[in-house]
């Protein structure tokens, strides 16, 4: 018969029996054997549940199923195949890692804030490396970043990423981005290495992966210290936008202007209000005031003083006229005149004798007489 | 990590413009000690700035190894 034979396929009909055997069939392009694995040999040859669909590598006997008269496989131990196998490595792998405490979050080191050089380890041309130029320029132009060109998948993949993250983590950066872009988990092997996911671990520098699309995280997203689903999403994790962080500080500067400014003019109205109420009870003006009264009083006092001495010109003009009128001298007109004798009126003829000097005044002047004879007459 | 003191500054400067924007508005805060709130806003403001922005840079590309 044929014994230890290595047979590769694609799972199909499998089925678990309650007994604890697994029945399937082994299929290729050009056809399908039926195959079985008893329950002692699944115990020992088989870590993993086999499912349809599952590309697979089983190592058994040939052997006729003599109740059907036909050859079946009863498979000894079962191994995946491609990306099957490398999907059981990576999860006995981050088990492990996982176990060590290797993706701990105690040992996760804060991403700095405001990052002025970034190193990346990536490769030199391909979507990655471009997306975070793009990313980091847009929102922060001003940052440094250093790429360590690496190869991201293929032989000797890991070493150039652990080479890359080594040299820049003696760069003493801010942070560190590695990260390539989507591809089959093949592709991606290298970021799942054991020797990568350490490296990122041990790295002082804080890392941030972006590895494959959304739905693939690699066992260095679990060891870095941030994970981003893509290498452009890692570099914004990176990379703060800077524009908006300067448009935050023009808005505290213009909030600083406009209270201080508020507060200077509130001030400056109060300091207007002091000051006139100041300068109202400031001496000096309170003099100045008096004295302008004082000489408005002053003029009005001249004023009514003139006028009343003017009224009394005027008045006095008038009574002269008045008195001129009644004076006696101006009756002494048409020979009439007045006599005095010695300072004394001569009222009687009595009252003189001959040879007295006597005083004849007349409306226009005196005469000097001398009394030649006096004649009394009877009444 | 390189100098970790600019993440401090620029982060524990927002915090402090924070304040002072605030006690600026405080109508208790007198004016000798207002004025020299706003002298220190502006110059956390401009510092700030300075730390943040500068020459655009081009990516330097380590040789390859």
């Amino acid at each position: 018969m044929l014994k230890n034979l290595a047979v590769s396929g694609e799972v199909s009909n499998c089925k678990y029996h309650s007994m604890g055997h697994i029945y399937f069939s082994l299929k290729d392009e050009s056809g399908a054997i039926p195959a079985v694995m008893f329950r002692g040999n699944a115990a020992t040859g088989l870590n993993f549940k086999l499912e349809n669909g599952q590309s697979v590598t089983v190592t058994g006997r040939m052997d006729v199923y003599e109740r059907d008269g036909r050859y079946q496989l009863y498979a000894y131990s079962i191994e995946q195949n491609g990306a099957g196998r490398l999907y059981e490595e990576y999860n006995k792998l981050k088990y492990r890692l996982n176990e060590e405490g290797l993706f701990d979050f105690e040992f996760k080191k804060p991403i700095p804030k405001y990052p002025k050089r970034i190193g990346i380890v990536t490769a030199k041309t391909g979507a990655a490396i471009q997306d975070i130029i793009n990313v980091a320029k847009r929102r922060n132009p001003y940052v440094q970043l250093i790429l360590y060109p690496a190869k991201v998948q293929g032989e000797g993949a890991a070493d150039t990423i652990i080479k890359g993250i080594k040299t820049l983590d003696k760069m003493n950066l801010d942070t560190i981005i590695i990260g390539r872009g989507g591809g089959s988990m093949e592709d991606l092997w290298a970021f799942n290495e054991e020797k990568v996911v350490r490296a990122v671990f041990e790295a002082d520098t804080p890392i941030i992966s972006g590895t494959g699309h959304e739905i693939d995280i690699t066992l260095a997203d679990y060891a870095a210290d941030m994970r981003a689903p893509t290498p452009s999403a890692a570099c914004e994790l990176a990379v703060p936008d800077v524009m908006s962080a300067i448009g935050q500080l023009n808005s505290y500067k213009s909030g600083l202007d406009m209270r201080m400014n508020a507060r200077l003019s509130l001030i400056k109205a109060n300091l207007e209000t002091y000051q006139r109420r100041l300068m109202a009870a400031n001496p000096v003006s309170r003099y100045k005031e008096q004295t302008q009264y004082l000489s408005e009083l002053y003029d009005v006092m001249n004023r009514s003083v003139m006028h009343k001495y003017e009224l009394s010109v005027h008045r006095l003009d008038v009574l002269t006229a008045r008195l001129n009128a009644l004076s006696p001298t101006a009756k002494l007109v048409g020979g009439l005149g007045y006599i005095e004798s010695n300072g004394t009126p001569v009222g009687s003829v009595c009252d003189v004798c001959n040879k007295d000097k006597l005083v004849v005044t007349l409306h226009d002047g005196r005469i000097n007489a001398v009394v030649t004879e006096v004649i009394k007459e009877d009444e | 990590m390189s100098d970790n003191s600019d993440k401090i500054v620029v982060e524990e400067a927002f915090k402090r413009l924070e304040e002072i924007n605030t006690m600026l508005e405080d109508p208790k805060i007198g004016l000798k000690e207002s004025l020299e709130l706003y002298a220190e806003g502006v110059k956390l403001v401009s510092a700030c700035k300075e730390s943040l922005s500068g020459v655009e840079k081009e990516i330097q590309i380590l040789n390859e190894i």
